[in-house]
């Protein structure tokens, strides 16, 4: 799974997000199907299930806030509940909840094992090649490189407020980071600036120019066809349900 | 017959455009091969120097001739080519996702093929005692093993100058070590400004005092390094190394 080529794995997801999002959700077996693939992706890639509950839990919020008004929203299938100023849970906006929670967990679960297996320069490379604009590459590359140097800042920062000011309320807090959020600000610019200089230093000429092409082999193409077969076989069972 | 010479300025100016004054007509002349040490206190003008050297900042006035280019739009690709500036912040300087990438850049931005490009890494990366460093990413580096990588990225691209800003802030006594023979073990011109001056009396055979953006004194490193007169009314000290046991080795004698 490691070794794989990043172009075939980000089509893949790319495929496997799109039949997920698109199949109508009726019987449970299509569905079994598609959880399947990346269940079993991040088992061959041997990545711990908490690392998988916890992306879930993470994205438990986004997901929760649009699913949580569904059942009650959606008109049609069995009346469940009725409640005060016409209030109703149908059967049809329970399943219309319950697949926006499926199909955001599958998605999300695909697209783990895509980023637990792939290093984030080389996704970025592969993206490029798949017709990515080279400028949205760049950027893409340097907030991955400069998070981590952006990161460090804040924490030196925030150890410097701690060390003066043990205990600060909360307005003092809010006013300070206030201060805090400008110096970043500043700081990254001007380091931004330098960056491009040093760039600049060494023959940069606006297009970063790949070390080598890689090339699709057999394993790539054996994973890009097990992938089609399985998203057939989930629309085939969806169309016999 | 002197050496040709790599860097000439002839009443080099440079003001920035606050007004502040960087350059005020420096005189300087360094030979091919050598290596020389730029010392002086905070704003003397190092850092402004070195700018002008790969054309990142251009003179207002007086001349300037480094490896037979004047600095203008024309020469500014060779003139980044054959120059090599080495930045005081490594994280300035590593902006790609893993150390490969980063070193290849430079000979990829040269155009070069393939086998050339792996080869100058290998070499770069071997030279700066990081071979085997090629996968890992630059943020997971030590302080010592960040600035030299940021060495190898700039060998790479075989400059014929080397410039070097505050090359050991923020080193431990093992990178700064390791700063000092990857620097002594290279044939390259040399221009290294530093307040480190034990690290240049090891590094550099001449060195060239700077004060108000310009020369107030040069020669060899060790004599204008151990004129504690002069280097303490530019605001600096004479490196311990250099002051003999029986005299005190702080200006005001404190802890003596």
């Amino acid at each position: 799974m490691h070794r794989l080529d990043a172009r075939g794995k980000a089509l893949a997801v790319l495929a496997y997000a799109s039949v997920v999002a698109t199949l109508p959700v009726g019987e449970p077996a299509p569905f079994l199907v598609l959880a399947a693939w990346p269940v079993g992706l991040l088992a061959a890639a041997r990545v711990p299930p908490r690392v998988l509950l916890g992306a879930l839990v993470a994205a438990s919020p986004f997901v929760l806030l649009a699913a949580v008004f569904l059942p009650f929203s959606h008109a049609g299938g069995r009346l469940l509940w009725s409640g005060p100023w016409g209030v109703e849970v149908t059967s049809a906006g329970v399943r219309a909840a319950v697949a926006v929670v499926a199909r955001s967990s599958l998605c999300l679960a695909a697209t783990l094992a895509l980023v637990a297996t792939t290093r984030f320069g080389d996704l970025v490379a592969a993206l490029e090649r798949l017709g990515l604009p080279a400028v949205l590459g760049l950027t893409l590359g340097f907030v991955h490189r400069f998070l981590f140097v952006c990161l460090d800042l804040v924490r030196r920062v925030l150890c410097a407020r701690a060390a003066r000011s043990p205990r600060l309320g909360p307005g003092a807090a809010l006013r300070s980071a206030g201060g805090m959020v400008a110096s970043l600000f500043v700081r990254s610019y001007e380091r931004s600036e330098r960056v491009h200089a040093a760039m600049m230093a060494r023959g940069f000429t606006g297009r970063v120019r790949p070390m080598a092409r890689p090339r699709w082999r057999t394993a790539d193409l054996g994973f890009l066809a097990f992938t089609a077969a399985l998203l057939a076989a989930a629309c085939v069972l969806e169309g016999r349900a | 017959m002197a050496a040709p010479l790599a860097l000439r300025a002839l009443g080099l100016c440079h003001v920035y455009p606050d007004g502040t004054e960087g350059l005020a007509g420096l005189d300087l002349e360094v030979e091919a091969g050598e290596s020389v040490g730029l010392v002086g206190p905070n704003g003397a003008g190092k850092s402004t120097l070195l700018l002008h050297l790969n054309g990142t900042l251009r003179p207002t006035g007086g001349r300037l001739e480094v490896l037979g280019l004047e600095p203008g739009r024309a020469s500014l690709p060779e003139l980044r080519r054959r120059v090599g500036l080495i930045f005081q912040d490594p994280d300035d300087q590593l902006f790609m996702p893993t150390v490969l990438d980063d070193v290849a850049f430079g000979p990829l931005n040269q155009g070069l093929p393939g086998e050339e490009v792996a080869r100058r890494v290998r070499e770069a990366l071997d030279r700066v005692g990081c071979a085997g460093y090629e996968g890992r990413a630059p943020y997971r580096l030590s302080g010592g093993e960040k600035r030299a990588v940021s060495i190898a990225g700039v060998l790479a691209c075989a400059p014929e100058l080397l410039a070097l800003d505050e090359p050991s802030s923020h080193l431990d006594p093992r990178g700064r070590r390791r700063l000092i023979r990857i620097l002594q073990g290279l044939e390259v011109t040399r221009v290294v400004a530093s307040h480190d001056l034990e690290l240049v009396l090891e590094v550099c055979s001449r060195s060239v005092l700077l004060d108000g953006g310009r020369v107030v004194a040069q020669g060899p490193t060790r004599a204008l390094l151990a004129d504690r007169g002069l280097l303490e009314a530019h605001g600096l000290e004479v490196p311990h190394s250099l002051t003999p046991h029986s005299e005190p080795h702080h200006p005001d004698g404190a802890h003596e």
